[in-house]
């Protein structure tokens, strides 16, 4: 007797199945998820002591004093500053660290325009640095004048932006 | 009978059959799910963030101490010797509103190699919240000096083994407010016991701006007396009596006759207050941070600290010290140290 009895009708159902759990399989070993981060954790540990030592810079060390960050900029100390940046941004409990930077200046004009002007870099720079931007705005009292190293500075109580390109060398 | 009369019982079958499929599938497929996140685990990287994590909490976090019973909490864990347990977290700031400001009285008593010694797991549990296993080293090194204070294990030689991450911090820290006792009032020549005062106004220490006050709850406090001999009946004076006042009443604390809490030198020699010591040239006290609880004094609140000094034969007239010194300090100016934490 020849009928349907006994057969498997679900047969095709499994040939399906394993096709669609092999392909699924396939697929699944063949994907991966991107995440940021993995590579940026080198940046934010330079981002981390170049702000910090930016704050640490323009905290005064004794009440209603100035701080060291203020002095350098208003007399333009370009030495003393990378004298003080580097010693801060290379200090270790123990060894020192290897790292430059490239400091500048963004400011108002009396023609009512930001400008920008280096102040001072440690190494120069071949632009193929894994560099890091930290900033820091810095209050210069109304009595500097720092034209002729700021073109077309204003005379007056400013705020400018110091900011600093890190990177390991 | 033909075996096909109708469709009972078929339906079921591949009903269970197809189900079992797609269970299979499914199972199959959800186990495959980990195995795709497989390449995402990476320890350095975790390391890397619990590093940046512990250094966020030491430098910017003024720490926490909770008491359970009494349902109080503060930052001045620093002064916790006895119960541990209430320490829950160790921050270095010296409070929430100045990131990057470190008490040296926490520094102090957070590197100590002695109590880290003794409980390193405690440590951990305070550091990293974590039931993992980790092996840190958190060190400090102010920047000029050539002495880093550090604890935990040597850092690994190769810099991939272990997650890091380097803190650029300021410390303050409070001198001690010298004084020359020829400066102060003498009483004239009476008999019987003189009485010196350290005052401490609270609410007028508390009052300047936080970086750059001396905190009594947080800071040590050290006062020395110095040329003691200028006065000419210096021979056989002894200290009767040193305890805390608040007004006219005294509080009731052993703290100044306990090393833990406070220091009490007679020219260089620790003495212990209850003994009744002789005087030399010169005197130095030292509050140790954490002296001073809420339950000691309130910040609102002024206490004096009485030095009571005496002949040990007391029946002649003698002129000697007898004033009240305001204490107004300030702290050293802050000076920039490094931090470095290390985990692996």
């Amino acid at each position: 007797m020849v009928d349907d009895s006994a057969q498997l009708y679900t047969i095709e159902g499994f040939a399906a199945a394993f096709i669609i759990l092999a392909t699924a399989y396939l697929i699944s070993g063949t994907m991966s998820i991107y995440t940021p981060g993995d590579s940026h954790i080198t940046d934010m540990q330079l981002e981390q002591i170049g702000n910090d030592v930016l704050a640490v810079m323009d905290t005064p060390t004794t009440q209603g004093g100035e701080s060291e960050l203020v002095g350098y900029l208003k007399d333009w100390n370009t030495d003393g500053f990378n004298e003080r940046f580097s010693n801060l941004l290379n200090n270790r409990t123990s060894g020192k660290d290897t790292l430059k930077y490239d400091a500048s200046v963004s400011y108002r004009s009396d023609t009512d325009t930001v400008q920008n002007a280096p102040f001072f870099s440690s190494q120069t720079r071949t632009n193929y640095e894994q560099a890091v931007r930290v900033t820091r705005l810095v209050t210069i009292p109304e009595s500097t004048d720092l034209s002729s190293h700021l073109p077309e500075f204003e005379k007056r109580d400013q705020v400018v932006l110091l900011e600093v390109l890190i990177w390991r060398s | 009978m033909s075996l096909r009369d109708d469709d009972s019982a078929l339906l079921s079958i591949d009903f269970l059959a197809g189900f079992t499929v797609f269970l299979l599938a499914f199972i199959i497929a959800a186990s495959m799910v980990p195995g795709m996140l497989a390449s995402l685990q990476s320890s350095t990287v975790d390391h890397d963030a619990v590093a940046y994590r512990t250094g966020v909490i030491l430098a910017e976090d003024p720490g926490w101490w909770f008491d359970e019973v009494t349902m109080t909490g503060h930052t001045h864990w620093e002064g916790e010797r006895t119960a541990l347990d209430s320490i829950k977290r160790m921050g270095l700031a010296i409070s929430k509103d100045t990131p990057g400001i470190l008490s040296m009285g926490k520094v102090e008593r957070f590197f100590n190699k002695i109590e880290y010694n003794a409980n390193p797991k405690f440590y951990s549990s305070r550091l990293f919240f974590s039931d993992y296993p980790y092996t840190f080293n958190i060190s400090l090194k102010e920047v000029g000096s050539d002495t880093p204070l550090s604890i935990g294990s040597p850092v690994p030689k190769d810099t991939t083994d272990y997650g890091s991450i380097r803190r650029m911090v300021m410390v303050k820290e409070v001198g001690p407010a010298i004084k020359d006792s020829s400066s102060f009032h003498s009483s004239d020549n009476t008999i019987g016991a003189k009485t010196f005062a350290i005052r401490l106004n609270f609410s007028e220490i508390l009052s300047k701006p936080l970086a750059y006050r001396v905190d009594p709850y947080e800071d040590r406090i050290e006062v020395r007396l110095e040329n003691l001999n200028h006065y000419n009946d210096n021979a056989n004076v002894i200290l009767e009596d040193l305890s805390l006042f608040r007004g006219p009443s005294k509080i009731p604390t052993n703290r100044l006759k306990d090393t833990r809490y406070s220091i009490l030198k007679v020219g260089d020699e620790t003495k212990n207050p209850e003994d009744q010591p002789s005087i030399a040239d010169n005197i130095t006290l030292i509050l140790k941070p954490g002296f001073f609880t809420y339950e000691i004094v309130k910040p609102s609140e002024t206490v004096d600290i009485k030095f009571t000094f005496n002949k040990t034969e007391p029946t002649t007239d003698w002129t000697y010290l007898n004033d009240t010194y305001d204490y107004a300090s300030t702290p050293s100016p802050l000076t920039p140290a490094v931090l470095e934490v290390a985990i692996w």
